[in-house]
């Protein structure tokens, strides 16, 4: 089997997964449906409650959870592949710790509860800032390392606000808003999210994917890549403005989900030939798997105690990276 | 029409002017070495005619000015072996050889008929054929230095610039890619090539030029330029020079007596 057909292999698999475990979200909830009534109510017209459960509940949920596992995965494979950094993940430019940062301002004053779409848009705002930030420290010259730096930066003030925002915040309540909104989490979430989330992520996705060629050249280093007509300019303005517009949509509608954009693009990895180009489509497919059954699990395992996805994935996600560093020790020599 | 033509370039990197009123031309055909002591600004040069260092001058690659040519258009003209020999991801040696040829295409497409030919051809050169299924960050030191070459080669531009390739190759790979370098001269591609081992510049280039302390102080035929005289004010080092059957052969053996004085770090 050549190499080619291996990949079409992969991508057809996790496909067929996604879509899998896509039907089993739609069907896993507090109301008990039968297989073949609960695919009726998705395409009813009528108002019953079966149909209200599906369409208004259930169907956006399971669409969030799959676009942004799929945002998780394709912006941590883009950034590995552009900082040439297997630490790389989609927090590192600071876009998701000032997208929490926007969410808990609007908690804060007031603003979430003065407007229904007044959170996400506010955490958006948070993340359209620390890209521009980002993009104004590292200047022109578009060094890697300067990236990598003024991301820190971002990610610290933003963090710093935060904590910030719940010393001073007025009552406990509003303060456990807060807390239990950064865990991260797909309860309650309608159609109206997914309508202001997904295009902003679907033009992320779109530049990201035009990395694909560059990211592969990159593997020779920056000066190589540049030689063999790759523009680091244009490369990183579609890294970073990718992320931010991914990301920051995501952020803004479930919270910081921690995990997946790291472990996903390592499992991978190895099964793409450690290509970045195929990484990418592998990677968001990846994505959407491992979120969409994470946010099975938090339904499945504890449906009273309203268990938050984001920390199902660091759960998941924590010991799996020690087992990553306890093997990657074992081939160093 | 020469290939690259550079005229009056000045390269200041920070305060300090590391290229200083470089003039050269190169036509096809040509193995140019390129010698001087380190921090001549060998590889500044190299990175100035690939638009990749800031510079004052004129910088001609093949029939347009280099850069006013997108990174592309260069591309195509010019290949180029940095220094560092950098590998990130473990991708199969066939997949890193095959980068020569990634440009201007798709990443989805598969390579083209004539795209495989040039990679196969570029293997077979620098005989990393037998590597082809390897991980390439798990290749030795000079394995990895011939399949970067091959990479460069499969670019298959009319224009080679290689910054120190010999290095790190046991004597017959240096040799063989020397051999190699010679061989694409004859078919009329240009080489550019950093060198440190003053043996294999004399034996295999047909042209030496001498960088020191950013401006060329010499240019010409091995015979011509690489003299006593020369080699003690550049390097500070006395050579051994016969003519064999096989050409020039210029060793250094030791350090000059003046010079070594004057030299602070005293090497």
């Amino acid at each position: 089997m050549s190499e080619r057909t291996r990949f079409h292999l992969l991508i057809g698999v996790l496909a067929l997964v996604v879509l899998l475990l896509f039907g089993l979200s739609l069907l896993t909830g507090p109301a008990a449906t039968g297989f073949f009534d609960a695919f009726a109510g998705l395409f009813s017209d009528d108002r019953g409650p079966l149909a209200l459960i599906m369409q208004e509940i259930r169907l956006p949920r399971a669409i969030l959870a799959a676009a942004i596992g799929a945002t998780l995965g394709l912006s941590g494979a883009a950034l590995q592949g552009y900082l040439r950094n297997p630490l790389a993940e989609p927090g590192l430019l600071g876009i998701s710790a000032s997208a929490s940062l926007g969410a808990v301002l609007a908690l804060y004053t007031g603003f979430a509860a003065a407007f229904p779409l007044g959170l996400p848009l506010a955490a958006l705002a948070g993340a359209v800032v620390a890209v521009l930030i980002v993009q104004a420290l590292a200047g022109l010259s578009g060094n890697v390392l300067t990236i990598i730096l003024a991301g820190v930066a971002v990610s610290s003030f933003a963090g710093a606000m935060t904590s910030l925002a719940l010393n001073l915040s007025p009552n406990p309540f509003a303060a456990l808003e807060i807390v239990f909104w950064m865990l991260g989490s797909l309860n309650d979430r309608s159609m109206t999210h997914v309508w202001l989330s997904l295009p902003v992520m679907i033009v992320g996705w779109a530049m990201l994917a035009a990395l694909a060629r560059p990211l592969d050249v990159l593997t020779l280093g920056e000066q190589a890549a540049q030689s063999m007509g790759v523009d680091m300019g244009r490369v990183r303005f579609l890294a970073v403005f990718g992320t931010a517009a991914s990301v920051g949509a995501a952020t803004a509608v479930a919270g910081a989900i921690g995990f997946v954009g790291l472990i996903v693009p390592h499992v991978l990895r190895p099964l793409v030939g450690a290509r970045p180009s195929r990484l990418l489509p592998a990677s968001a497919l990846g994505g959407a798997a491992l979120l969409l059954a994470a946010d099975i699990a938090v339904r499945i395992v504890a449906p009273a105690r309203d268990l938050k996805i984001g920390v199902v994935t660091a759960l998941i996600g924590a010991p799996f990276f020690l087992w990553l560093v306890f093997r990657y020790r074992r081939t160093l020599v | 029409m020469s290939l690259l033509a550079v005229r009056d370039l000045s390269v200041d990197l920070g305060k300090r002017a590391v290229l200083n009123g470089i003039d050269l031309t190169v036509e096809p055909g040509e193995c140019v070495g390129l010698i001087g002591p380190n921090g001549a600004g060998k590889s500044t040069f190299l990175k100035a005619i690939l638009g990749q260092a800031p510079g004052a001058g004129d910088i001609r690659l093949g029939d347009a000015e280099s850069r006013s040519m997108s990174a592309l258009e260069r591309a195509r003209i010019a290949a180029y072996l940095p220094q560092e020999r950098e590998v990130h991801w473990p991708v199969s040696v066939e997949v890193l050889v095959g980068l020569g040829r990634a440009f201007g295409r798709s990443a989805v497409a598969a390579p083209s008929a004539k795209d495989q030919a040039l990679i196969e051809a570029a293997m077979e050169r620098m005989a990393v054929t037998a590597l082809r299924h390897r991980r390439a960050t798990e290749l030795s030191g000079g394995e990895r230095a011939r399949v970067l070459i091959a990479r460069a080669l499969a670019q298959d531009t009319p224009l080679l610039l290689a910054d120190e390739p010999t290095a790190g190759l046991d004597p017959s790979h240096q040799i063989a890619l020397m051999a190699t370098f010679s061989d694409l001269a004859r078919e009329g591609r240009s080489v550019v090539a950093c060198l440190h081992e003053i043996s294999l510049a004399a034996r295999w280039c047909d042209r030496i030029v001498v960088l020191n302390e950013g401006r060329i102080v010499a240019d010409g035929p091995p015979a011509t330029v690489l003299t006593d005289e020369l080699m003690r004010t550049v390097y500070g080092v006395e050579i051994h020079r016969a003519d064999s059957a096989q050409g020039l052969v210029v060793l250094p053996t030791a350090l000059s007596e003046t010079e070594a004085n004057d030299r602070p770090d005293g090497a």
